[in-house]
C-alpha cells in the first residue's frame, strides 16, 4: 500500500470542492426543475382524473341527449301536422289513433327528463328563448314578451338542450 | 400558478384550449359548448350580453347586436374593405378619432377592439369557472395577413378583458403547431383553412427556433355558408317545379330549408345518399304541403364544384408568392369545419399529390395550438419531456406457443407492469422468458426481443410456482424484463434497447398484418386457450381422483375415467367444438366426486354427532393470475 502524501491529498481535495461548488449549483437548479416538472405532472394527472370523474357523471346524465335532440323533430312535425288539421277530420277515429302515437312519443320525452320550455307570455329571455322575429306593439306592457312560439323549447335534467324560436313583441 | 390559455378569436365563432398533462384540450364554456359565437349585444335593460345568448336574441334587437368585429378590428374606415363590409352590417359604424372604426351599441360608440375584448371577457369568466382559478394569461390567435395595426388591437382586446397577452401568433402556425410540424425544421408546410365565412390560405417555413409566413392569400368571403346556399336553392327550385310554391316567401319554411340544407351537407360527408324530409313545410289553398327529397353526394358536388374549384386559384397564388412549386411542400394541414367535406379533401389532395392531415377537429385545431404555445412558454411542454409511446404490443410467450401481452401498443411512456406467472408441468426446475414484440396471438408470428432463464425454481405441482415478470420501459425506449421466484428470490433480467427492435416500416407491416389475420390468429387463439383448459382440466381430474381414493365408488370412477379419455383423445386434435364438448362433459362427471364425498363427509359426521362440513366453496389450488409457462 502506498503512503500518500498530505499535502498532495488536501490541494486534490480543494480543488475538487471547487469544481463541484460550481457544478453543485447547476445540478441543484437543474434538480429543482426536474422536480417541478414532475410536480407539475403529477398535478395534472389528478386534475385529469378528477376532471375524467366530473365529465364521466355529466356524460352519464347526458348521454340521452344527442338522441333527445334528434328526436324533437318528430314532436315539431307532429304539431306541424296538427296545425293543419282539417275540420272535417277532427273527430276521425284513424286520426285520433296517430295523435295517440303522438302522446307516446311526447311521453316518453318526459320520462326520459326532458320538459318543454314555457315560452308564450313569459317574458323572453335568451336564456332559453331563441328571437326569429321582433312583432312591434303598441302595448307597452307587451314589450319583450314572447307573443308567438314558432318551434317548442325543451330542458334535459335542467339544460337547455334547445331554445324555443319565438317571437318577441317590441 | 395559473396556466395561460389559447384562444382562437374567430369571425364567426371562438374557442378556447388550455395545456393539460401535455395535451392541448378544449375548454368548454358556461353553455357547455366547445365554441362560442363572436356575438356581443346590448339589450333593452341595458344588460349586455355575449355569446350564445348574444346571438339568440339578435332577431329582436339587430342595430344592437354586433359580430364579425373581426372584419373591422385595427382598420381604418375609409379602408374598401371595411367600406363593403360595412354595408352588410345591420348596426351603425362610424368613422372614429385618427381614422379608426367606432361600431354603435346602446347609446355608445365602440371601437371594435373593446367589441372583441367582451367576448374575451366572457370566454375569460367561463374559463375560470372550468378550471376552477384565475386566468391570467393567453395567447391569441390571428390570421397571417394581418397588419401590425390590426395585431395590437388585437392585443388591446386581450388587455381589456383583463389578460397579459403573452403572444400574438397566426392561425397557420398554430395549427402547425397542434400537429407538431414546428419541430420539422426547413419543411414546408400549406394551411389550408375553409371556415364558415372565410378561406385562408398559408404558405409557411420552419426556421431554428420560428415558423415563418412566406405567403398569405385566401378569400375572405367564401366559406360553408356559400356551399349550404347552394344547397338551399336547389331545394327550393325543385320544390317549387314540383309543387308550385315558393318556399322562400315563408319565413319559417325558409329557416327550415336552411336547417335542412345543412343537416344534408354534414350527412353527404359521410353517406353517398340523404332524404330531405320536412312534412307540414307550409299549407296554402289546396292543403299542407310537405318537403320529400333525396339527395346524393354526387349532386351535392355538381351544386358546389365551382366554389370548391374556387379555393384552388388562391393555392397557386400563395404558391407563386412563397416562390414555391407545389413539389415542394412536405405537409398539407386541414382547418376549417367545410374541410370535412370529402369534395374539399379530394381537391386539396388532387393538387399537391399528397394526403392532407385532417385528423386533429379542424374547428378546435387553432385554439389546441394557441394553448401549445402558452404551454410552451410556461415550460408546460418540453422537448426533453415529450413523451413516447409504444408503437407495438409487448409480451411473453407462454403454454401453447401464445403471445401474452404485458403491455399493449401505444402505451405512453414510461411505464412498468408487473405480472405473476407460473409453471406448465410438475417440478418444472426453470421458465424460459421470450420477450415479444408485436399483436398477433401466436408468439411465432411476432418479433422475439430476447430470451432468458431463471432456473432454481424450487419442485412443485405445476401452476403453484409464482414467477413475477416485470416489463419496465424507461423514458428512452429502453425496455427492463425481470422475472423473480418469489419462493426463493431468485431473479433474472434482460435488457432490451430501441435498435433490437423494429424500424418504421416494419412496425407499420406488423399492425397491417395483424389486421389482415386479426379472424384466422383468433380462431387460432381460442384452440389453444380450449386446449389449454382440457390439459388443466385433466391434469386436475387425475389428481382429484387420486386424492379422494376410496371415497368415490368404482362405477363414478370408471365414468369419469371414461369421460377423461374421450377428452384426452381429441385435444390433440383441430377441432375446438369437439375439445370445448369434452371438456364440459368431463366438468360435469367429475361433480359427482365432490358430491359423492360431502354425503361421505356428513355420514361420518352423523356417526360421530358432530356439525356437518362447511358448506361454502373451496378456493382454487391455481396461482393468483392463471397463466402457465411452457418448460424448455
Amino acid at each position: 500500500m502506498v503512503k500518500r502524501s498530505k499535502v498532495s491529498n488536501k490541494k486534490s481535495k480543494d480543488q475538487a470542492k471547487k469544481i463541484s461548488a460550481k457544478e453543485l449549483a447547476l445540478y441543484k437548479e437543474k434538480a429543482a426543475e426536474n422536480l417541478a416538472g414532475w410536480q407539475r405532472a403529477k398535478a395534472d394527472y389528478q386534475n385529469l382524473i378528477k376532471r375524467t370523474a366530473a365529465e364521466k357523471e355529466t356524460a352519464v346524465k347526458m348521454a340521452n341527449e344527442q338522441l333527445i335532440l334528434e328526436m324533437l323533430p318528430l314532436v315539431d312535425n307532429f304539431k306541424h301536422a296538427c296545425d293543419h288539421l282539417p275540420a272535417d277530420l277532427e273527430g276521425n277515429d284513424w286520426i285520433k289513433g296517430v295523435l295517440f302515437i303522438r302522446d307516446q312519443l311526447e311521453k316518453l320525452l318526459e320520462n326520459e327528463g326532458a320538459k318543454p320550455i314555457a315560452s308564450v307570455g313569459k317574458k323572453f329571455d335568451p336564456e332559453k328563448h331563441e328571437a326569429v322575429e321582433r312583432i312591434k306593439t303598441k302595448e307597452s306592457g307587451k314589450k319583450d314578451m314572447v307573443v308567438e312560439e314558432v318551434q317548442v323549447g325543451y330542458t334535459l335534467r335542467g339544460k337547455v338542450i334547445r331554445p324555443a324560436r319565438v317571437k318577441v313583441a317590441v | 400558478m395559473s396556466k395561460i390559455i389559447g384562444i382562437d378569436l374567430g369571425t364567426t365563432n371562438s374557442a378556447m384550449a388550455v395545456v393539460e398533462g401535455g395535451d392541448a384540450q378544449i375548454i368548454e364554456n358556461k353553455e357547455g359548448n366547445r365554441t362560442t359565437p363572436s356575438v356581443v349585444a346590448i339589450n333593452k335593460s341595458e344588460e349586455r350580453l355575449a355569446g350564445l345568448t348574444a346571438k339568440r336574441q339578435a332577431a329582436t334587437n339587430p342595430e344592437n347586436t354586433l359580430f364579425s368585429a373581426k372584419r373591422f378590428i385595427g382598420r381604418k374606415f375609409s379602408d374598401p374593405d371595411v367600406q363593403r363590409d360595412k354595408e352588410l352590417m345591420p348596426f351603425e359604424m362610424r368613422e372614429g378619432s385618427s381614422g379608426g372604426i367606432e361600431m354603435k351599441m346602446g347609446e355608445k360608440w365602440y371601437r371594435p377592439a373593446e367589441i372583441s375584448a367582451m367576448i374575451l371577457q366572457k370566454l375569460k369568466a367561463d374559463a375560470e369557472a372550468k378550471l376552477g382559478g384565475e386566468v391570467k394569461e393567453a395567447v391569441i390567435t390571428v390570421p397571417a395577413y394581418f397588419d401590425d395595426s390590426q395585431r395590437q388591437a388585437t392585443k388591446d382586446a386581450g388587455k381589456i378583458a383583463g389578460f397579459e397577452v403573452k403572444r400574438i401568433i397566426n392561425e397557420p402556425t398554430a395549427a402547425a403547431l397542434a400537429y407538431g410540424f414546428n419541430k420539422k425544421k426547413n419543411e414546408k408546410i400549406v394551411v389550408y383553412d375553409l371556415g364558415g365565412g372565410t378561406f385562408d390560405v398559408s404558405v409557411l417555413e420552419v426556421a431554428d427556433d420560428t415558423v415563418e409566413v412566406k405567403a398569405s392569400t385566401g378569400d375572405t368571403h367564401l366559406g360553408g355558408d356559400d356551399f349550404d346556399q347552394k344547397i338551399m336553392d336547389w331545394i327550393l327550385e325543385e320544390f317549387k317545379k314540383e309543387n308550385g310554391v315558393d318556399l322562400s316567401k315563408d319565413q319559417q319554411a325558409l329557416q327550415r330549408v336552411k336547417e335542412a340544407a345543412e343537416k344534408a351537407k354534414v350527412e353527404l360527408s359521410s353517406t353517398t345518399e340523404t332524404e330531405i324530409n320536412q312534412p307540414f313545410i307550409t299549407v296554402d289553398s289546396s292543403g299542407p304541403k310537405h318537403l320529400n327529397m333525396k339527395m346524393t353526394q354526387a349532386k351535392l358536388e355538381e351544386l358546389v364544384g365551382d366554389l370548391a374549384t374556387k379555393t384552388i386559384d388562391p393555392l397557386a397564388k400563395a404558391l407563386e408568392e412563397a416562390k414555391m412549386d407545389k413539389d415542394d411542400i412536405n405537409e398539407v394541414i386541414l382547418v376549417g369545419g367545410q374541410t370535412r367535406m370529402p369534395l374539399i379533401q379530394a381537391k386539396v389532395k388532387e393538387f399537391f399529390g399528397k394526403e392532407p392531415n385532417k385528423s386533429i377537429n379542424p374547428d378546435e385545431v387553432v385554439a389546441m395550438g394557441a394553448a401549445l404555445q402558452g404551454g410552451v412558454m410556461q415550460g408546460d411542454v418540453k422537448d426533453v419531456l415529450l413523451l413516447d409511446v409504444t408503437p407495438l404490443s409487448l409480451g411473453i410467450e407462454t403454454l401453447g406457443q401464445v403471445n401474452t401481452v404485458l403491455i399493449e401498443k401505444n402505451t405512453t411512456i414510461p411505464t412498468s407492469k408487473t405480472q405473476i406467472f407460473s409453471t406448465a408441468s410438475d417440478n418444472q426446475p426453470s421458465v424460459e422468458i421470450n420477450v415479444l414484440q408485436g399483436e398477433r396471438p401466436m408468439a411465432t408470428d411476432n418479433k422475439s426481443l430476447g430470451r432468458f432463464i431463471l432456473d432454481g425454481i424450487p419442485p412443485a405441482p405445476r401452476g403453484v410456482p409464482q414467477v413475477e415478470v416485470k416489463f419496465d420501459i424507461d423514458a428512452n425506449g429502453i425496455l427492463n424484463v425481470s422475472a423473480k421466484d418469489k419462493a426463493t428470490g431468485k431473479e433474472q433480467k434482460i435488457t432490451i434497447t430501441a435498435s433490437s427492435g423494429l424500424t418504421d416500416e416494419e412496425i407499420e407491416k406488423m399492425k397491417k398484418d395483424a389486421d389482415a389475420h386479426a379472424d384466422e390468429d383468433k380462431k387460432k387463439r381460442k384452440i389453444i386457450d380450449e386446449k389449454n383448459k382440457a390439459e388443466s382440466l385433466i391434469f386436475q381430474t387425475e389428481k382429484v381422483l387420486k386424492d379422494a381414493g376410496d371415497k368415490v365408488d368404482a362405477k363414478t370412477k370408471k365414468s369419469i375415467q371414461a369421460k377423461v379419455d374421450a377428452l384426452k383423445k381429441v385435444k390433440d386434435g383441430d377441432d375446438t367444438d369437439a375439445i370445448k364438448k369434452a371438456s364440459e362433459e368431463l366438468s360435469q362427471e367429475i361433480q359427482k366426486v365432490g358430491t359423492q364425498m360431502y354425503q361421505a363427509a356428513q355420514q361420518a359426521q352423523a356417526k360421530a354427532g358432530k356439525p356437518g362440513p362447511d358448506q361454502s366453496k373451496k378456493g382454487d389450488d391455481g396461482p393468483v393470475e392463471g397463466k402457465v409457462e411452457d418448460k424448455k
